[in-house]
């Protein structure tokens, strides 16, 4: 028995009591049960046949040995969930960036999750793990774990229970989709609350409110890099107030705040950026692109709505078919599509590429970007054809602090593929040597800033939001 | 003790409706004193499974619904029935509009004032005779992921979605044909679609693979009734153009568990002639779906046009499907025959399924492109009713969760039977390994058992304050809360309710003995339901019997509300009652 902590640490210093809690009412349970079988079966027994008596002394002796297990196993969890407890309490000022989250899952042993305040599931929760089949290892790379509406916190709000299962069920997949979805229901959660007497929004919001809202959507599916980024946005926001705001106009002042933010940082940004980068699409040229990318999609449509005439070749993720709904978009928009089901057909559309567009998850402060794994590979190849590579993405998520070279540092492992032998990284990491440049909401014109220079990019746009 | 429930709440409503358990007519002779929804399964109040399918998914906010009449026996029960008062809080209310009897429609209850005013969101509709071990959180978990719209739930009121998609609903049907399948038990028709595929696989658990879209719902008696009048079962073209995979399903039941979306009130508020939930919502709704004009004629339109919040036009037009009845709009179509051969080949008489018709409407593949990039639209407009439909449990029984509706005397029984044999929280250790249903204890009151008796722990169930003489055998058996088992009786496969008194040397088996019943020394009864409060004579020796009173007046006030007073009005009420037996006896010989 071992216990999972998530992202946001007020999990874990709950979690510290729940094994010891939790073994003494299973140590219970054994206490009282000798007396009881003893009482009831004292009618039964006699008519047993010997057969039956045999059976029952074996299912009696399983049943001890299964408890003294449980009493071993006790002791080790709880000291575990102890040193974690004061850990992630010093951890807690960067709650909200993942690495403290995935931290954090690093340190802990694969289990299956304590029932903190007494939750009952509907299902056993006995299930296997998937986790427990994957090496000690890789035990730092985290996995969605698709928690049940009925294990979230008791507080988490209705609207964040639906976005949090399309999360967990990847019906919400790309990053900035989870954002949208969680920035609206952000403002529900916003509306709905109501200041307790005696405590101020700004003191009693983040802690009490958004943080079991924070905890239950990591707990679906760790969260993108953009929401980690938002919601630093939106908790600093908070810690803005003065204690004495008063809640209407605190609460006004973040709805506000999150229509802007949307706004500027979703659609506007979708908006210029899918302007800038269908310039780059060269009449009579052919763009070629892996999966299917939200940017590169309305990229391609809108250069085909500028009257320009060109192909694409869609190269798609094996694992993720999403490109085959994208030929068939490009398709019915009268584009001409190559389509390829893998990476198998990559150099031969390479040829006649003239242009590479590549939807990215996020991109690192040292400009490598984040992106569904083959996206490397598409990179390198293209690069080595001397094909222009370029990736497309929203500022929101850039990364300002950690930087990556690899794609076993920060990853997700898909959880419909993770078995003994084998598991699948959902993302990969492409070196910024690869790409000639990336679009953002930042650049006009043609003229885009090269990977490297995404650092002074973030200073300049985040300088005035962040004290 | 109860406590609260300390996990998230769905923010869904669930509405409970208690009906009068017609199909329960040894039991329910008398819907007022003695509802179906407090009928015992398995010990527990029927109402109890339904409540507890919506507490162990966090769903607090509930509405039994009842008519007036039998309001006080089912609040008397909420305040006193042990297990209803250790549901956790906060409690469930009870809603029993003036207008409803035991024979309303369940569309009708809906469109009733009191109701339209109780129901504020998106809601589950539940029958109180519902057994389902299948989590809530999972069936919401599909209706928030494939169906319901992020639109409605998060009120995104942003332009670029125009126009906006409306979350649809959820329903539940299961296979009736299982391992031991129960005669006369009711199937509904269902005709469904697979969803557009998605490019994400389903994840491991999850109910996605078993979910598609309901094209066409109605009972398996008005198919047989139209299948009659028609001389085959008429298919307009439409459908068939829109979906070139249809599969019907002849042998599943509805199990009325429906996640509603808030809009489908003002759906059943503007078209009156909407009489059920199963047949006319769910039936109109999903032809609705893709046939042309429909959604128009049911004011579907302007319904789903407005947005969530806004609930106005109170006295609204009354819709036009009146004018316009099922049969008048349906055209034949000449693969319609093709269809009627392959349900009339697997019997009309005795309906298999899935029946799956294969139909060449002779389009091109090309043309099928453009029909669903039209279906797309279409989908667009009109919110899809989907149906999870639950795998038969045929094979394993122990590894798919139960679901079942109880409204029958012999599926009352069976289920039963079938709850009994979970190992109880005792045998399993903790509360949280075992199943939803398990009682703490085989056998609550040990002390009360006598030795030298056999009682079968693994399929036997003996609630509290139960005295069992000596040199009895009981297998396989439920046996409600104070009851006496005289000595030397033997039981086998039967479900006694509370109170009932069982002579020395009684024979039963697979007997359904009423509460308060009692029978007499040495009775032999094969296959027989006795109403409750009745006296079964000494000797009496019968098989497949009902022993009910012809008066049908037996549980009078009195009885239900001096229940301490065991003794003596026991004796008094089963004096009257054995003369009315005595009647009944002779009438028959």
């Amino acid at each position: 028995m071992a216990i999972e902590t998530t992202g946001a640490p007020a999990g874990a210093p709950a979690g510290a009591p729940a094994p010891q809690e939790k073994g003494k009412q299973q140590a219970k349970p054994a206490v009282a049960n000798t007396p009881a079988t003893t009482g009831g079966d004292a009618a039964g027994e006699q008519k047993l046949t010997p057969a039956q008596l045999k059976a029952k002394a074996k299912a009696e002796k399983a049943a001890r040995r299964a408890k003294a297990k449980e009493v071993k196993e006790v002791p080790p969890a709880a000291a575990v969930a102890d040193a974690k407890g004061g850990k992630s309490g010093k951890g807690g000022k960067q709650e909200g960036s993942q690495s403290a989250g995935s931290q954090q899952q690093g340190k802990s042993m694969p289990g299956r999750r304590p029932s903190v305040n007494g939750r009952r599931p509907s299902v056993a929760i006995i299930k296997e793990d998937p986790r427990s089949s994957i090496p000690e290892c890789f035990s730092h790379v985290p996995m969605a774990k698709r928690i049940q509406t009925s294990q979230a916190h008791k507080d988490v709000h209705p609207a964040v229970l639906a976005v949090g299962q399309q999360m967990a069920t990847f019906a919400l997949k790309d990053s900035i989709a989870r954002l949208e979805a969680t920035l609206l229901a952000f403002k529900k959660v916003i509306e709905s609350y109501e200041t307790p007497k005696g405590n101020s929004l700004s003191r009693h919001f983040v802690p009490h409110v958004l943080n079991p809202q924070i905890e239950y959507l990591t707990e679906c599916r760790p969260m993108s890099f953009s929401m980690g980024n938002a919601i630093r946005f939106l908790k600093s926001q908070v810690n803005k107030f003065d204690i004495d705001t008063p809640e209407d106009e605190a609460k006004e002042s973040l709805l506000e705040f999150i229509d802007i933010f949307i706004n500027e940082r979703i659609t506007l940004a979708e908006v210029v950026i899918s302007k800038n980068a269908a310039e780059l699409i060269d009449e009579d040229g052919v763009v070629l692109t892996y999966g299917r990318h939200r940017l590169v999609e309305k990229t391609i449509l809108r250069a085909k709505a500028n009257g320009k005439s060109f192909a694409v070749s869609v190269i798609d993720d094996p694992y993720d078919q999403g490109g085959k709904e994208l030929a068939k978009t490009l398709q019915q928009a009268g584009i001409r599509v190559f389509y390829s089901p893998n990476l198998g057909g990559l150099r031969a559309h390479l040829e006649r590429a003239s242009n590479v567009l590549l939807g990215t998850e996020a991109i690192f402060a040292n400009g490598s970007l984040h992106a569904p794994a083959g996206t490397a590979d598409v990179a390198m190849a293209a690069s080595a054809a001397n094909v222009k590579v370029v990736a497309l993405c929203e500022t929101i998520n850039f990364d300002r602090e950690r930087v990556s070279v690899d794609s076993l540092t920060y990853n997700e492992i898909d959880p419909e593929r993770c078995s003994a032998e084998s598991f699948r990284l959902m993302f990969d990491n492409t070196h910024s040597k690869y790409i000639a440049g990336v679009i953002t909401e930042f650049e006009s014109g043609t003229d885009f800033a090269p990977a490297q220079a995404i650092l002074t990019l973030l200073r300049k746009r985040e300088d005035p939001t962040i004290a | 003790m109860p406590h609260a429930v300390t996990i998230a709440t769905p923010g869904l409503q669930a509405l409970i409706l208690c009906g009068p358990g017609s199909s329960f007519p040894t039991f329910t002779a008398n819907p007022d004193e003695n509802p179906k929804a407090l009928l015992p399964i398995a010990n527990r109040p029927m109402v109890w499974y339904p409540l507890d399918f919506c507490y162990r998914a966090g769903i607090t906010n509930i509405t039994l619904i009842c008519p007036p009449t039998a309001q006080q026996a089912i609040q008397t029960a909420l305040n006193t029935n042990p297990f209803l008062t250790s549901l956790p809080y906060p409690r469930p209310d009870l809603l029993a509009p003036k207008d409803l009897d035991q024979n309303t429609g369940t569309a009708e209850i809906l469109r009733l004032p009191q109701v339209q005013e109780t129901v504020t969101s998106d809601f589950l509709v539940l029958p109180c005779d519902l057994v389902c071990e299948l989590g809530a959180d999972k069936l919401l978990q599909a209706w928030m992921v494939k169906s319901a719209s992020l639109t409605d739930l998060l009120d995104d009121t942003r332009s670029e979605n125009v126009p906006p998609k409306r979350s649809g609903g959820l329903g539940v049907w299961y296979q009736t044909k299982t391992a031991t399948p129960i005669k006369g038990e009711e199937t509904d028709f269902l005709a469904t679609v697979p969803l557009p595929s998605s490019s994400v696989s389903p994840p491991r658990g999850s109910l996605f693979p078993n979910i598609s879209k309901v094209v066409y719902s109605t009972p398996t008696d008005s198919l047989k009734d139209l299948l009659e009048e028609e001389k085959g079962f008429p298919i307009r073209h439409a459908l068939l153009k829109q979906h070139p995979r249809v599969r019907m399903l002849t042998t599943h039941r509805d199990a009325h568990i429906y996640i509603f979306p808030h809009w489908i009130m003002d759906f059943v508020r503007e078209n009156e002639r909407l009489e059920t939930i199963g047949e006319d919502v769910l039936g109109w709704w999903a032809k609705a779906g893709w046939q042309k004009g429909l959604s128009k004629k049911l004011g579907l339109d302007a319904i789903l046009g407005q947005s969530s919040t806004a609930v106005s036009n109170t006295d609204g037009k009354t819709s036009p499907v009146g004018s316009h009845s099922p049969k008048d709009s349906t055209v034949k179509h000449p693969t319609g025959s093709q269809i009627h051969d392959a349900i009339s080949a697997s019997g009309t008489t005795n309906l298999e399924g899935p029946v799956r018709p294969v139909i060449r409407t002779g389009d091109k593949p090309g043309h099928e492109e453009t029909e669903s990039a039209n279906e797309k639209q279409n989908d667009s407009t009109i919110p899809p009713m989907l149906a999870y439909i639950h795998p038969s449990s045929s094979t394993d029984s122990t590894s798919t969760p139960l679901i079942r509706r109880v409204d029958t005397a012999q599926l009352l029984l069976q289920i039963s039977l079938q709850l009994a044999k979970l190992p109880s929280i005792e045998e399993v250790g903790s509360a949280e390994a075992a199943s939803p249903f398990a009682h703490t204890r085989k056998v609550a009151y040990p002390e009360g058992v006598k030795p030298r008796t056999t009682i079968t722990k693994q399929d036997s169930l003996v609630a509290d304050n139960v005295t069992v003489q000596e040199k009895t055998s009981i297998k396989e058996c439920v046996i409600g809360a104070n009851c006496q088992i005289g000595e030397g009786a033997k039981l086998s496969q039967c479900l006694l309710m509370d109170g009932v008194v069982v002579g020395k040397n009684c024979k039963l088996t697979k007997c359904i003995l009423g509460k308060r019943s009692e029978m007499g020394e040495g009775c032999t009864l094969t296959e027989c339901e006795v109403q409750e409060n009745l006296l079964v004579e000494a000797k009496t020796e019968t098989k497949n019997e009902k022993f009910m009173s012809s008066s049908g007046l037996e549980a009078t006030e009195e009885d239900l509300a001096e229940d301490d007073d065991d003794e003596e009005n026991d004796g008094n009420g089963n004096d009257e009652d054995g003369e009315d037996e005595e009647d009944d006896e002779s009438a028959e010989e």
